[in-house]
């Protein structure tokens, strides 16, 4: 393997949200609010500016060689088992390093005025700290074991924070509910961590880290057999993480929390880590066709399931997260048809426009009382004017309009899926865009248009949010605006710089493929080469994808805002039972309940409970050996009784009963 | 092995001379302050590491083949040496509070060292009894030394008579074996069973009842019953030394002894030492967990941990029943077993110290030991570090990552395993899983339940410092047992296999 540039600074990245969670955490209520936040946002900013720093001298490098390590310690030496604490940087972690510290720090600012009047302020930034912490050590750990402690670490975090006001029972029950359900999947994850290790451990070398992303790729030929199984058990754990069929029900509970932990956590970082993750394994993805087959369809599936849920949703955090598990599906619609670096760069774009919208939607629950359902809302364009052209901006992005944002990653994704030859996947995906652009325009037009529908003594709160939280909204829509700009693709004129920044990370996972399918493939690839020449499909499909925009957005409208008699015959079609069904999203969770939930509570009520616990553990095991134990003290006290005599008498019989075995057995 | 010049002597010389050195400045300078004699102990048992670490480091006999130096001894004379200096800190520190003034107590600890010393260095039966007797007849004033105190006269007494009446086995034994080899060099007795025809009776009899006085000191069932009453006699800073160093002591020369002589032990012995083993630590858990005073509850503990110690020494010994014909492997396994005895009394003297260096600061306000756990209570609110301290040498006594004491359990566990001894592993892991309880028990005390009147309380921060500090080598050593568990591999390496 080449040689390694060393980068210090990498570790202080991970370790600055420590020490401010630290600070925070341990001195809580004794920090004023003040110092607390500026420690915080300051914490984050230094790990920005250091991810910028280190960001750059990566770009400063020869292409074939981007890639920075700073290995802290040995933290498991166990023979040939060994695991580094390590940190690296390649093009694909150091772009989610920016992503996450960049937004975070934003949302960090945002939540200095949105928290400012809460108790809890001190908790708050310690555990958004805290994230910070986890989130980057998922993202810059140099080996699988290093990502699952980020992961685990975010996870509590998460649970932390949407439970953050625990006095309300159904924020604990939702905390709970994301917390158990990322169990499912963590489960899978450790399975598959598992298998990698047993499958790899004969072929390591000396010296070679058992988990190291680099390794294992290096050894990627000696882990084919087994791609599929270990493929499938980690995207287990990503369709927790990353809210996916069928483990998707926690995300819109976990709305529960603060808005700008909705932004950070629940739309913008943590839930992009099982795209991360599978992005980071491509090199095994890509040995095992059936997983990405899953993978795909699994994303597929997710967005459109989770955008037409999104249509129905009066609450406007709801609307935003269903917004979120359908975007995430997209991400892994990318993933699945091999175009892993079009799936980041949606990552990027989606942190952008999603954590805009979280935080306007934030800007409007502040302005509106903590009233969150769009039913009372309406007619905020011209009270809450900063938030309203914002969150226009995110809007138009999330839709796909040109040439914000989110036009270029989402048309991408499209193109990817057509061009492999997915054309029913791209086909579920271009319906599903068409919906997101609808739902968009339904939520904007409930919210800033028409007549306020509040109570007067609402009505009379309603005000622009300060300017801390008005800032970041602003610097997310330039982002929004112009964030899609470094991946214009190559048949519009531009560069596609993005997808070429991330090249050498997944250049490595076709060499492998080629290696392992030879020159069959080879030829397949120059087809591909050759349909990409010819742009005019290209062309096609951008315009249409747009066009389909537009017109959900139209439709949108003039349903919304014109036509509102539309929406209520939709309502009432067919006995209502449609809407009724997507408004309870499809009951999913009513089926999960009954299936899987109720039987369980059953079985553990009757025999795990009262036969396995009550009667088994506490009743034999527990009970029968403090008897044993009981009985058998009193018997020793007897023996323990302070006499030498006696004592000197035991030891005469040990002597005695010994040396008559020594003799008689030999 | 090469005679080496009386350099070698030097770490026994500079402890037996300090040791008198003590007593003498002790009675004859009159305007000494009572912490001089504390800080003079310290010096001297300093300089004993200092000049074993720039002094002679080849391995070879002294004394016409009487002691061995090298690696082993080595790594003992550090153990002792610095077991005996924390307990001069824990005694300075008592003293200092209640009055109890005991000057006698720091040459007798130099002596206690010295004698443990040539314990594990003894190559010959004569140096063995005599460190044994030198390292014993001053344990004996330290646990009943304290005037006034019926309690630990009492453990005193029982101590001594127990310990002669133990002692005259392990003569009798040495007899039988010199009777046999014709010689009292341990190199003459080992060739003498291999070579000659191993008259079977002499030879078993001799080892059996060497084994019961060697059996006495570690405190293994069925010989440890003066235990509990003496270790809760002797004022805690003894009873920690007696636990940690002394049971380090009676299991350095066990080792060597069981290595030096195994191809005639281990077919006849093997299930004997596998009951030994079995007993001892099921019956230390089984009766610590009824216990209501700490110390005793401790000292059962130890009694306990004896046992898996002595799983150890089966692993080291087990191999041999396999016969020559994987000698290599044998090798190998044995000084897994081997290092991780050793790793495990490192660990077992930080924690026990640690533990005992918090009863010992509690003991020191009332001028009574601190024995009832009840008194511990809330103990977390009154002395927030202290029951901290004590909390993690527990947890780590209990076996609980992160802690030392749960990776000295993993590598004498792991090599029991791989010695094949699957079922005795098992034993061992169950009755860990038993102690857990007792250990908790006092963590619950100390946390949960309310402070009350009469719990115990104690300022000293030396001794808190240290006991710390120690709770803190707990900790390092439970995540980076590395550098501690190589020396052990390499000490053990020095063992005639």
């Amino acid at each position: 393997m080449e040689s390694h540039a060393n980068e210090i600074l990498l570790r202080w990245i991970v370790l600055v949200p420590l020490l401010g969670a630290a600070a925070n955490g341990l001195l809580n209520r004794r920090l004023p609010k003040q110092v607390s936040g500026l420690l915080a946002c300051g914490a984050v900013g230094v790990s920005f500016a250091l991810s910028i720093v280190v960001f750059l001298r990566l770009a400063g490098m020869p292409v074939a060689e981007r890639f920075l390590s700073d290995t802290v310690t040995t933290w498991i030496g166990f023979g040939r088992l060994q695991v580094d604490l390590a940190f690296a940087l390649d093009p694909l972690n150091a772009v989610m390093a920016l992503v996450v510290t960049g937004v975070g720090f934003l949302i960090h600012v945002y939540s200095l005025g949105y928290m400012a009047h809460d108790a809890g302020f001190q908790r708050f930034f310690a555990y958004l700290n805290l994230f910070i912490f986890a989130m980057m050590t998922l993202v810059l750990g140099e080996n699988l074991l290093m990502l699952f402690v980020g992961w685990e670490g975010v996870g509590l975090c998460s649970y932390l924070l949407i439970s953050f006001w625990f006095n309300d029972e159904a924020n604990a029950a939702a905390g709970k509910k994301a917390f158990i359900v990322n169990r499912i999947g963590d489960f899978g994850f450790l399975l598959g961590m598992f298998l990698i290790g047993v499958t790899v451990l004969p072929h390591l070398g000396a010296g070679e880290g058992l988990l190291s992303f680099r390794v294992l790729q290096h050894h990627a030929g000696a882990l084919a057999p087994a791609a599929t199984a270990i493929c499938l058990l980690l995207f287990l754990g990503a369709t927790g993480k990353s809210a996916q069929i069928p483990l998707f029900i926690w995300l819109p509970d976990a709305m529960a929390g603060p808005t700008p932990v909705s932004a950070l956590i629940h739309a913008a970082t943590m839930v992009t880590a099982g795209v991360y993750m599978v992005a980071r394994m491509n090199f095994l993805f890509v040995l095992s066709p059936a997983a990405m087959n899953v993978v795909a369809i699994v994303g597929a599936a997710t967005a459109i399931f989770a955008a037409t849920i999104a249509l129905t949703q009066n609450d406007i955090k709801k609307v935003l997260a269903y917004s979120t598990v359908s975007q995430l599906g997209y991400m892994m619609l990318a993933c699945g048809v091999g175009a892993f670096a079009v799936g980041i760069f949606h990552v990027m774009t989606h942190a952008f426009f999603k954590a805009l919208l979280f935080l306007g939607s934030g800007s409007v629950i502040h302005a509106m009382s903590n009233e969150q359902d769009m039913r009372v809302m309406g007619g905020l364009r011209k009270k809450l004017p900063v938030t309203w052209w914002t969150f226009l901006v995110g809007t138009l992005a999330l839709a796909g309009i040109f040439p914000l944002a989110g036009f270029f990653s989402k048309d991408e994704i499209l193109w990817k899926a057509f061009s492999s030859g997915n054309q029913v996947l791209w086909a579920i995906g271009f319906v599903a865009a068409g919906l997101t652009a609808f739902y968009m325009m339904r939520l904007l037009v409930l919210t800033f248009f028409g007549e306020n529908r509040a109570s007067p003594e609402v009505k009379h709160h309603i005000h622009e949010s300060p300017l801390t939280m008005t800032l970041p909204l602003v610097v997310l829509a330039v982002l929004s605006l112009v964030g899609g700009w470094v991946g214009i693709p190559h048949f519009m004129g531009g560069g596609a710089h993005f997808e070429q920044w991330l090249e050498p990370v997944f250049a490595g996972g076709h060499h492998v493929v080629e290696a392992a399918h030879g020159a069959a493939d080879a030829a397949h690839g120059a087809a591909a080469d050759a349909v990409h020449h010819d742009t005019t499909m290209e062309w096609i499909l951008a315009g249409a994808s747009l066009a389909w925009g537009i017109l959900g957005l139209l439709l949108g409208w003039l349903v919304y805002a014109r036509r509102l008699g539309v929406a209520e015959g939709a309502r009432r079609l067919a006995g209502g039972f449609p809407y009724r069904l997507l408004e309870h999203k499809y009951y999913v969770d009513e089926a999960y309940e009954a299936t899987f939930i109720r039987p369980g509570y059953r079985l553990s009520k009757t025999v795990l409970w009262k036969w396995i616990d009550a009667g088994l553990i506490d009743g034999i095991l527990v009970n029968g050996s403090a008897l044993v134990v009981a009985v058998v003290g009193s018997v020793v006290r007897l023996f323990q009784n302070g006499m030498v005599r006696f004592y000197a008498w035991s030891i005469t019989v040990g002597v005695t009963v010994f040396v008559l075995y020594l003799c008689f057995s030999g | 092995m090469p005679e080496l010049g009386g350099a070698a002597l030097w770490p026994y010389l500079i402890v037996g001379g300090g040791g008198l050195l003590v007593m003498v400045v002790d009675s004859f300078v009159r305007t000494l302050k009572k912490d001089h004699l504390s800080y003079l102990t310290m010096f001297v048992l300093i300089a004993a590491i200092a000049v074993q670490i720039a002094g002679e480091t080849r391995e070879g006999t002294v004394l016409h083949g009487m002691l061995v130096t090298g690696a082993y001894a080595r790594f003992f004379n550090f153990l002792f040496a610095g077991i005996g200096v924390v307990t001069t800190i824990f005694a300075g520190g008592i003293f200092d509070r209640d009055g109890r003034h005991r000057p006698e107590v720091y040459p007798l600890l130099l002596f206690t060292v010295l004698g443990m010393m040539v314990l594990a260095a003894a190559n010959d039966l004569m140096t063995l009894f005599l460190g044994l007797e030198t390292m014993s007849l001053a344990t004996y004033v330290l646990a009943g030394g304290v005037r006034g105190d019926v309690r630990s006269s009492e453990a005193g007494f029982k101590y001594l008579v127990l310990g002669g009446f133990s002692s005259a086995f392990l003569l009798m034994g040495m007899a039988l074996l010199y009777g046999f080899a014709g010689d009292t060099g341990f190199a003459g007795i080992s060739a003498a069973m291999t070579q000659g025809e191993p008259d079977t009776i002499l030879v078993t009899l001799g080892m059996g009842l060497m084994l019961v006085g060697f059996g006495f000191k570690v405190a293994l069932v069925p010989f440890h019953m003066w235990t509990p009453d003496v270790y809760d006699g002797a004022p805690a800073y003894i009873t920690g030394f007696m636990a940690t160093a002394v049971k380090a002591a009676g299991f350095a020369i066990l080792l060597r002894w069981v290595v030096l002589m195994q191809p005639q032990l281990a077919f006849v012995w093997y299930p004997v030492l596998a009951v030994l083993a079995v007993l001892t630590m099921s019956v230390g858990n089984v009766v610590a967990i009824v216990q209501s005073n700490i110390k005793r509850m401790l000292a059962w503990s130890s009694i306990a941990h004896a046992g898996y110690l002595f799983l150890g020494l089966l692993a080291l010994m087990s191999p041999a029943r396999g016969g020559s014909d994987a000698m290599m492997r044998t090798r190998e396994m044995g000084e897994a077993a081997g290092s991780g005895l050793l790793f495990y009394l490192i660990a077992y003297s930080v924690m026990n110290l640690a533990a005992f260096g918090v009863v010992n600061v509690l003991s020191s306000e009332r001028g009574k030991e601190a024995d009832d756990i009840n008194r511990y209570a809330g103990l977390s609110r009154r002395r927030p570090v202290a029951a901290a301290v004590l909390a993690v040498a527990l947890l780590s006594l209990a076996g609980i990552p992160p802690f030392v004491g749960f990776m000295a359990k993993f590598y004498v566990f792991a090599a029991v395993v791989r010695a094949g001894l699957v079922p005795l592993a098992i034993i061992g892991v169950i009755n860990s899983l038993v102690s857990v309880y007792y250990y908790l028990r006092v963590i619950v005390v100390m946390y949960m339940n309310e402070p009350a009147e009469d719990s115990y309380d104690g300022t000293e921060w030396v001794s808190f410092v240290t006991a710390g500090a120690l709770a803190l080598l707990v900790i390092y050593l439970g995540v980076r047992p590395d550098a501690f568990h190589h020396a052990a591999e390499v000490v053990v390496r020095q063992l005639p296999f």
